[in-house]
């Protein structure tokens, strides 16, 4: 071996070891729920106030999207989730976590609601019995009401095309039959 | 419209930067004059543009325009214009952005001083630096424009994190940077030597100039990005070791040796070979830590949601360039290399030492930076390295590395003989005993071992560069030309080994619990609680709490240290009151309260000669900066 | 051996001294201070080590913050979602601390199974922050 080589070998070597560290991606917090059964979901509307629970949503695979108005991450991915309004049949809950009533409900009016039902969290609660790490954190949950998928972070088109959308397919259509 | 006349301006960099490299390396390769009479003007067309994209971003936070992601994201419309336009950089697009500029700005400097290069050298070095360039505009315009556009344009930004908000970190990341694609200058020069097959000294002294500019740059940006996180941080320290830091670190060091040994080359004409690895080096460093920085794979506790893309695309880039620098210099070092004896005893090979111990320490600096993600990689659990690792390594690596500084004026070029050596060193080990007898008395009786070690290093780098200094000056008459900076630099090194020394052996870190009235002593400062008040600023609500300043039961002043909690913001910042002087800072943070009598708790820190390290940083970069001038002004003499 | 050849032989020499006393310290250096990283399910089962500092990480449970009115100290309970931990600390906590948000604690168990920390890390708050904005953060999350 030539000794003006081993310069190239150890940078080498260490490139691999950054190949394999961006594969790892250390990002992704597993989550303990996959594959459970959902916690429940029960809490005020935000528009009505009213209570709601999340048994209505039985018998059909739906997204739940927790976000907040001092989010930065939900604002990136709001924009987005135009997309998954336009899907028939999708129904997406948004679970507003910490956050004020009325920043919310601003927060929506200024940049649009694209969510079937808005659940408030104001205490963090829901949250945490989901284990929300932060915001914002998108789950599937398919008819039998077990969580199949998690999201961390704002989603980008890509994620919501090639992965949102076809998992939500697969559950929805083995959820009519 | 701004926004995309910015990425349009984008677009044509990036192609000018590919002009300039295609018709540069291939003008050089087939020898066509006219090809090569190009590339200064490409280059200048390739910096304007990058230029004007960059001034469009910041037209664009002055004008709050938050129809563009980056501006929304980082902005608001409360923000003091100051910072408006520092926002600009104050997040991954935007100071990728300004990389990007800097590179095209050396490039462009790079492009109207030839003088040393035979135009060959030149052309390739520019078509290097073009390539580069491109690499980098590249980058941006895919995978971090900071010009896209959000879909509904919110009525207000987010505002830059508060942290980010200050005079220090407005001008810490462009000098970081100068440093970073500095060192980009001698990395391209390598490569033009390298596939030319021949160095020459007029070559090497070229390069000497720019990685001394570069270094100096290197130097400020550490130095000012310390003293903020001392002041601003809320926590006291100046160096935590931080993945971030040590990116910084590692191309310092780098080029740091890389500057003493194109010495040795340009005087001697050896190690050439280790010089031009060490060129290669020093901006692989550079880019390892863009790398760590920006693709997030180190900082799996603290940040999540990071686009994989941009690691990917960092690393490709990576591998490109200094893979293929590393296998250029693997076929064509041995070619150049004309092995030529060094003798032991001489002042090449105390260099050449120092230089192993500067490469050492960048290497375990490196080592314990990836440790955490080796580990990982390999399913072996995770953890982290901390500051005891790096103090473990680093302060017995620096102790040999203060021995040879001290010696290394002292030592002749070629063959030294020990008798004359001995002859030559004893007034400095004379003075430098007594200083640290002085020393040592004076801080009696409190006296660890490491203290002497201490006091030891900075007289022996001190008094040696002093020493040197005064002989040569007695000697010939007037001061030595060509080392009056590096004798600055030195004792600029001196005084931050004895800052960090006596700083951290004798500093004073508590965390208390005060009642209104309650004092607490440090040495003989005291510090008297006296209240909080609650009150708010422009964009914040604030807890103040003021605290008497006492030295031997003599009032010196009131400190006022603050909680501030930033609206908009859910996190409260910490605004210290710090008492500074030359020989102590006296820090006060404030903690919470504690109770419901009135009490809080309280960081209060004592330490002494702290200042020196910012100081000896500052006085290295001045030595560096003088250094360059006088080598300019002696060229110019000469010619 | 000619003088040319001792000398060159000695330079090698010194250099490979050189490097081995710094792998020697490098190697010393991470055996002592290495510091490994546990959720708090793999604590409570016993898979961290008893006699040595580590490093465990959770979210601090909503409501658990007890501080003593008298000193430093504070108590909280960390919870990875599956198991709680108790923590004990004497210090002055970083800015992010707060109920319902992630932290990493530095210490080591007593006797009783209480984690007593002797440094405590607070993560971001509670956006997925651009990595560049954590970047910028991460100094100051250290307390010591």
């Amino acid at each position: 071996m030539k000794r003006a080589s081993w310069p190239l070998i150890i940078f080498i070597m260490i490139s691999l070891l950054f190949a394999l560290g961006l594969m790892l991606n250390p990002r992704e917090v597993p989550s303990p729920l996959i594959g459970q059964q959902a916690p429940s979901l029960k809490g005020q509307k935000l528009d009505t106030s009213t209570p709601f629970h999340a048994e209505v949503l039985h018998h059909q695979a739906w997204l739940l999207n927790v976000w907040a108005s001092w989010c930065t991450g939900c604002l990136v991915e709001h924009p987005l989730f135009k997309q998954l309004t336009q899907q028939p049949g999708l129904v997406l809950v948004g679970l507003n976590y910490k956050d004020e009533a009325k920043a919310a409900q601003d927060w929506l009016n200024l940049h649009g609601n694209p969510y079937d039902y808005v659940i408030t969290d104001p205490q963090g609660r829901l949250g945490l019995d989901w284990g929300v790490y932060a915001v914002p954190e998108t789950f599937l949950i398919d008819a039998q009401g077990i969580v199949r998928r998690k999201w961390v972070g704002a989603l980008t088109q890509q994620q919501i095309e090639q992965e949102v959308i076809p998992a939500w397919q697969q559950l929805h259509i083995a959820g009519v039959k | 419209m701004l926004g995309e006349l910015g990425l349009f301006a984008l677009i044509l960099a990036a192609g000018f930067a590919g002009l300039l490299s295609v018709l540069s390396l291939w003008g050089a390769h087939t020898a066509q004059r006219g090809l090569m009479h190009l590339a200064p003007s490409l280059a200048l067309a390739m910096f304007s543009f990058a230029g004007l994209s960059f001034l469009l971003l910041i037209v664009a936070f002055l004008q709050d325009d938050f129809s563009l992601k980056y501006v929304a994201s980082h902005s608001s419309v409360h923000m003091p214009t100051l910072f408006k336009v520092s926002a600009a950089w104050g997040a991954h697009e935007g100071s990728l952005l300004l990389w990007a500029l800097m590179l095209t700005g050396w490039t462009l400097a790079v492009a109207y001083r030839a003088k040393g290069l035979t135009q060959l050298e030149h052309t390739r070095i520019l078509g290097i630096l073009g390539f580069i360039s491109f690499g980098f505009l590249v980058f941006i315009l895919f995978t971090s424009s900071p010009f896209e556009r959000l879909l509904n344009v919110p009525e207000d930004g987010l505002g830059l994190n508060p942290l980010l908000q200050d005079i220090a970190l407005i001008i810490h990341p462009p000098l970081l940077y100068m440093g970073y694609v500095g060192v980009a200058v001698s990395f391209a020069l390598a490569i033009a030597l390298l596939w030319q097959g021949e160095v020459r000294k007029s070559a090497l002294a070229w390069a000497r100039s720019w990685t001394l500019i570069a270094w100096v740059f290197l130097t400020l940006g550490i130095a000012l990005g310390s003293w903020w996180a001392y002041y601003e941080l809320g926590w006291g320290g100046w160096w935590f070791w931080d993945p971030v830091e040590n990116a910084s670190l590692l191309p310092w060091l780098v080029s740091t040796a890389l500057i003493h040994s194109l010495l040795v080359s340009e005087k001697r004409g050896v190690l050439i070979g280790w010089t031009l690895l060490l060129a290669i080096l020093a901006f692989a460093m550079s880019l390892i830590g863009a790398f760590l920085v920006r693709s997030g794979v180190l900082t799996s506790v603290h940040a999540f949601a990071t686009d994989p893309t941009r690691g990917t695309y960092i690393l490709l880039f990576l591998l490109v360039v200094i893979g293929g620098a590393l296998t250029l210099f693997s076929y064509q070092a041995p070619k150049l290399v004309k092995p030529k004896p060094m003798q032991l005893l001489s002042k090449e090979t105390s260099l050449l030492m120092n230089n192993v111990l500067l490469m050492v320490m960048a290497a375990s600096v490196l080592l314990g930076t990836l440790y955490p993600l080796l580990l990982d990689a390999l399913g072996l659990g995770k953890l982290s390295v901390g500051a005891p690792y790096f103090n473990a390594v680093m302060i017995p690596l620096t102790i040999p590395l203060a021995l040879l500084m001290g010696i290394g004026f002292f030592l002749r070029w070629k063959q030294d003989h020990a008798a004359r050596l001995t002859q030559a060193l004893w007034p400095l080990a004379l003075f430098s005993a007594l200083a640290v007898l002085i020393g040592a008395l004076w801080l009696m009786p409190d006296l660890p071992i490491m203290a002497v070690v201490g006091l030891a290093m900075t007289a022996w780098v001190g008094l040696g560069a002093l020493i040197w200094l005064i002989q040569q000056r007695v000697r010939s008459g007037h001061l030595p030309n060509s080392a009056l900076g590096a004798v600055l630099a030195h004792s600029g090194f001196a005084l931050m080994l004895f800052g960090i020394a006596l700083s951290s052996l004798y500093g004073i870190e508590k965390d208390v619990r005060l009642a209104p009235g309650e004092s607490y002593s440090l040495k003989n400062y005291q510090l008297q609680f006296v209240s909080v008040s609650q009150g708010a600023g422009a964009n914040y609500l604030t807890s103040q709490a003021r605290v008497k300043l006492f030295k031997d039961d003599q009032f010196i002043r009131e400190l006022q240290a603050e909680k501030r909690l930033y609206i908009g913001h859910k996190m409260p910042m910490t605004e210290v009151a710090i008492d500074a002087g030359f020989t102590r800072d006296i820090y006060v943070a404030l903690g919470e309260p504690l109770g419901d009598q009135g009490a809080w708790s309280f960081r209060l820190q004592y330490k002494p000669f702290l200042r020196a390290i910012w100081l000896g940083a500052l006085l290295m970069a001045l030595g560096g900066l003088i250094a360059v001038f006088r080598r300019w002004q002696m060229r110019s003499k000469t010619i | 051996m000619s003088p040319l050849r001792r000398k060159r032989l000695a330079k090698i020499g010194l250099l490979l001294a050189g490097v081995a006393l710094a792998v020697g310290l490098m190697i010393m250096a991470f055996q002592q201070n290495m510091m490994f990283f546990f959720s708090t399910t793999e604590v409570v089962a016993g898979k961290a080590p008893l006699e040595r500092d580590f490093r465990v990480g959770g979210m601090v449970v909503e409501q658990s913050v007890e501080r003593d009115p008298n000193s430093l100290l504070v108590q909280f309970t960390l919870t990875d979602y599956q198991t709680l931990l108790q923590v004990e600390y004497s210090g002055i906590l970083p800015d992010l601390f707060r109920e319902g948000q992630g932290i990493v604690a530095k210490g080591r168990l007593n006797e009783q199974g209480v984690f007593v920390a002797t440094e405590v890390l607070a993560k971001h708050d509670e956006n997925y922050m651009p990595p560049e904005v954590a970047q910028s953060l991460k100094p100051q999350e250290s307390a010591n």
